[in-house]
């Protein structure tokens, strides 16, 4: 191969023009949920929301059940999926994103009430637990036959998010304490409680 | 020895989940045969757990919250949102590959000044190291061995990103180490042709311009990837 002076060196296949056009490599808008989620990533807002649409209901149930309230349950819908936007560069697709996305609600949810937590994390006796009656929950009517989706709202919060974290969600005791800043043994006397109280208002 | 109440009732999850270890079942089923209330009391956490479970996943709001999201998110900044370069994304947050980094550019500059250099052949000395124009078609046929020990730091340079860049490769998103690794892919065998091409033809004036230029693409893509955020 040789070159003449004055005249740019040409090859049978220009490097340099190849290499950069492969360079350029894009993610093309594949099919499947990885193309939505790397669309969403790549700031479409419009393949945001039907990543919002797919699983809006996993993560308001989740709401729900751990806030015990419609209201407190929209609110914090909403502030999942702002921050999922916020955060979907860290998404890094080892686990599914629904996966991603339950860690990233019970992680904003459980946060929240770790600060408001003045609670010790020593192993409470039967008679302490009843602190954790701190009347956030609905007003419980004895005479209403109710359901377990219904008697849940009526626990106290901290009992409450024991029972969901445990009972429904399959978090470990010491999962559970790690992310609500109690003790292992807490947790358990707290599930006790719910399951008794629940035990109560179901069996009416 | 026998156990009380309180010990069987906390024991109840383990015994649900199968993890209690077989004395302590021994010990809690022993207790269950003599203790009526604590039989009473699996059984129902037995049927609240499966009543938990039977619950559906997903439960649809009472109405659409999304126009309220759209809204924050259009007015809220992303985390670390960079501009989108070749199909690497990059932040600032360099953290410990900041020295080897910090090397790749100075072993840039430094190289691109002595190829410079090496094109305008020994005559120009410090004004063509500086940086100067090189003169028209004044090119002077070159050592290809004093390109050498130039291609030799890009080559050690590269060598050490790719490893710190290897012992990250599980952290990273896939689809950004598959970009990451066809463009090598490409890199490398633009290399090798131009390496090919400049031992065909040593006395070249712009071959060993090009091979420094797609080092130097090597080592920015490794840069670029570094700069990702884990």
């Amino acid at each position: 191969m040789h070159e003449r002076e004055g005249t740019p060196l040409t090859f049978s296949r220009p490097i340099a023009n190849s290499m950069d056009a492969a360079l350029e490599v894009e993610q093309s808008a594949n099919a499947g949920p990885d193309a939505l989620i790397e669309r969403a990533r790549q700031g479409s807002v419009e393949a945001f929301e039907r990543l919002y649409r797919e699983n809006v209901g996993r993560v308001y149930a989740l709401c729900l059940r751990l806030s015990g309230d419609v209201p407190s349950a929209e609110e914090l819908t909403q502030d999942v999926f702002v921050l999922a936007w916020r955060k979907l560069a860290s998404f890094r697709g080892e686990s599914a994103f629904s996966t991603w996305l339950h860690r990233l609600t019970v992680n904003l949810v459980l946060g929240r009430r770790r600060s408001d937590t003045r609670r010790g994390n020593r192993i409470l006796l039967a008679e302490d637990l009843a602190i954790f009656d701190d009347g956030s929950s609905r007003r419980f009517d004895p005479a209403a036959r109710i359901d377990l989706e219904t008697a849940m709202t009526t626990l106290p919060e901290a009992a409450r998010t024991v029972f969901v974290m445990h009972e429904l969600e399959g978090y470990t005791h010491d999962e559970i304490g790690r992310m609500t800043g109690r003790a292992e043994g807490t947790c358990k006397a707290l599930l006790h409680r719910a399951r008794k109280l629940l035990r109560q208002r179901l069996e009416r | 020895m026998r156990k009380t109440c309180d010990w069987c009732r906390e024991s109840f999850d383990d015994h649900l989940d199968d993890r209690l270890p077989g004395r302590e079942r021994a010990l809690l089923e022993a207790h269950l045969s003599e203790c009526a209330g604590c039989r009473q009391d699996l059984a129902a956490a037995v049927r609240l757990r499966a009543a938990a479970r039977a619950l559906p996943q997903a439960i649809d709001p009472p109405r659409d919250l999304w126009s309220g999201i759209a809204e924050r998110i259009e007015q809220s900044p992303r985390e670390q949102r960079v501009p989108h370069v070749r199909g690497i994304r990059f932040t600032p947050s360099w953290r410990r590959w900041a020295p080897l980094a910090a090397a790749a550019v100075l072993l840039i500059a430094v190289s691109s000044g002595l190829t410079m250099a090496l094109l305008r052949g020994p005559s120009t000395g410090a004004a063509g190291a500086a940086g100067g124009a090189p003169v028209p078609g004044a090119a002077a046929p070159i050592d290809f061995a004093a390109f050498e020990p130039i291609e030799s730091e890009y080559r050690t340079t590269v060598a050490a990103l790719q490893a710190e860049l290897a012992a990250r490769h599980d952290s990273l998103d896939p689809v950004t180490v598959r970009v990451i690794e066809t463009n090598l892919l490409i890199i490398d065998q633009a290399i090798a042709e131009a390496r090919r091409a400049l031992a065909a033809d040593p006395s070249s004036a712009h071959l060993p311009l090009h091979l420094s230029d797609i080092y130097r693409k090597k080592v920015e893509l490794l840069r670029s990837a570094a700069q990702i955020r884990i």
